[in-house]
């Protein structure tokens, strides 16, 4: 198995000042990111995700433990040919367009210039206009996918992103996320940070949560994805009445101003097809099903905590 | 050579955007006021007044230029974050540095031509002669101000915007009396006083080498053997300073 990120016991302290207390950042980290996979990587302010990021891309040195980027050690320079990496709230020259930006990075990667190529990234990144407008008038979400085509334009294997979807609008994220899924079918690897549960559906293979500097959990997304439904809300309207759906487990009715609504808690596999099909046959008209769903963080620190008791 | 050639470029357009050009706006009022001022004053040494004035103007402007480009250009790649959009690519620190010395050395290239050919425009108006020497002097002006680049680049890669400012000022200071300073240490007679002189030779820079005045003004100019050593020592001083500067980068960490 060929890992791309490979970390293994990584320790840092932050030392900020004689009579400033020291901050353990990184607690003994081990993460692995296997070559095509896409991983998610989660964790509360202040849990060391950012900290990681500098410590892969050389902007920190590490206090223990050791690691590889791209199949080499950590701070070798070569290697970031094949990366491509989105901070958080990124930040460019104010002076440059965004196709200048573009220019400046295959340049800085040492890859052929191609304004066209780079066009067309803006263009389906909904950023056209972005090309000839400079930096310090985009907005955060356009500067945001400024940076997602910065790091793409020299083709990188690995994509390292903090937080992608960070300040974009629903219409922004959803061809953020288009392009993401493109990627990963074209093979690149994907290490990404997020907090919203959407961000990353269908999106990533596996999820790690970050918690106190080091790896609390790490789990398949699927498997994560199938067991954290909270409610499945069914709205409609039509001759429907509380018994219809009295006896089964965890579900309530309650009438609307137009309709009503079934809520199921935490339905088991199958519950939410058997309740619908016995709305259905008893004349109803289902207007909407809305899935709801704990964000990521709260699963884990609850799937945390109930270990932690157990 | 190309991810130079691209940090450099930056540089040199973001000090374009920074307005640093301006300050050529005040040399060119502040040189013709002063030799309107100042040249009648000088009862028959108008051209060498006008001389004098023009090129310690050139060197404290050029002085300025690089405080102005180079007091935060390394604070602000951290300040605002663009360090990680260098440091995400394949870029030593070497490139960092020495892109940024070639960025700022191209403004003060620029800056110093536009001041030369101010100064030429001046002496021509005021029908006074204009003779190689002048060339000459612009051309160790700019090596001298390479070195205050160079230290410039060193000290803003490990201290804040202000203290950079006032310690590439104070090298300014310092390099231009320098060789005053080697000179009254020299007559002290003393062995310590001897010994000092050797230490600080190697650790002061010798602006004062590139701003002098009398080849100029009395129009012999320099040989071209004292023209290859003010170079050759800028070349080295300079290139010191940058590599202790990469050093420097090398060693330190970016906690953004």
């Amino acid at each position: 198995m060929e890992y791309l990120v490979a970390l293994e016991g990584i320790e840092k302290t932050y030392r900020p000042g004689l009579f400033q207390k020291r901050v353990r950042a990184l607690d003994g980290l081990t993460l692995r990111v296997e070559r095509g996979e896409c991983y998610g990587f989660l964790g509360v302010n202040g849990a060391g995700k950012t900290t990681t990021f500098k410590v892969l891309l050389g902007l920190l040195r590490t206090d223990a433990g050791r690691g590889e980027l791209l199949g080499a050690p950590l701070g070798n320079r070569t290697v970031r040919r094949r990366l491509g990496f989105l901070p958080e709230l990124p930040a460019y020259y104010p002076h440059l367009t965004g196709a200048e930006v573009l220019r400046f990075a295959r340049d800085l990667s040492g890859v052929p210039r191609d304004d066209a190529a780079d066009r067309r990234l803006f263009e389906e990144l909904g950023i056209g206009v972005a090309a000839d407008r400079r930096v310090r008038r985009l907005s955060k979400g356009q500067l945001q996918r400024v940076g997602l085509a910065q790091c793409l334009v020299h083709e990188p294997e690995l994509l390292i992103l903090d937080e992608p979807m960070s300040g974009l609008d629903p219409i922004a994220r959803g061809l953020v996320k288009d392009r993401l899924r493109r990627e990963r079918a074209a093979g690149r690897t994907l290490l990404l940070s997020t907090h919203v549960l959407a961000d990353v559906e269908n999106l990533v293979d596996r999820v790690g949560l970050l918690a106190s500097g080091k790896l609390a959990l790490e789990e398949r997304a699927d498997a994560l994805l199938a067991s954290n439904t909270r409610e499945v809300v069914i709205t409609g309207e039509g001759a429907v009445s509380e018994e219809v759906v009295a006896d089964i487990p965890g579900a309530s009715w309650r009438a609307g101003t137009a309709g009503w609504t079934v809520s199921l808690e935490h339905p088991a596999p199958l519950q939410v097809d058997a309740c619908v099909r016995r709305l259905v046959r008893a004349g109803a008209t289902i207007h909407g099903l809305e899935t709801r769903r704990d964000d990521l963080e709260t699963i884990f620190i609850d799937r945390i905590r109930r270990e932690e008791q157990a | 050579m190309r991810i130079l050639w691209a940090l450099a470029r930056n540089t040199f357009v973001e000090a374009l955007r920074d307005k640093v050009f301006y300050l050529l706006l005040g040399f060119g009022a502040f040189l013709f006021s002063a030799s309107r001022l100042l040249a009648p004053l000088a009862l028959g040494e108008e051209r060498r007044v006008t001389l004098d004035v023009g090129l310690a103007a050139i060197s404290l402007f050029g002085c300025l230029i690089t405080i102005f480009v180079g007091h935060q250009m390394i604070f602000r790649e951290v300040e605002r974050k663009t360090l990680y959009f260098l440091f995400s690519r394949p870029i030593h620190r070497a490139h960092f540095v020495w892109g940024k010395f070639c960025g700022l050395a191209s403004v003060l290239a620029v800056s110093l031509v536009v001041m030369g050919a101010l100064l030429v425009l001046v002496l021509k108006i005021s029908g006074y002669p204009v003779d190689a020497s002048i060339v000459q002097a612009l051309v160790l002006a700019f090596f001298g101000l390479m070195i205050l680049a160079a230290i410039a680049v060193l000290i803003a890669a490990f201290t804040t915007p202000v203290l950079a400012g006032l310690l590439t000022l104070a090298a300014y200071v310092v390099g231009h009396g320098s060789g005053d300073l080697f000179w009254l240490l020299e007559r002290t007679g003393s062995p310590g006083a001897a010994a000092l002189v050797r230490t600080l030779g190697w650790i002061l820079p010798r602006l004062d080498l590139y701003s002098e005045m009398l080849p100029v003004l009395d129009g012999s100019g320099w040989t071209p053997i004292q023209m290859g050593w003010c170079v050759l020592y800028a070349l080295l001083y300079g290139g010191a300073c940058l590599c202790l500067a990469t050093v420097v980068l090398q060693r330190r960490e970016f906690t953004l």
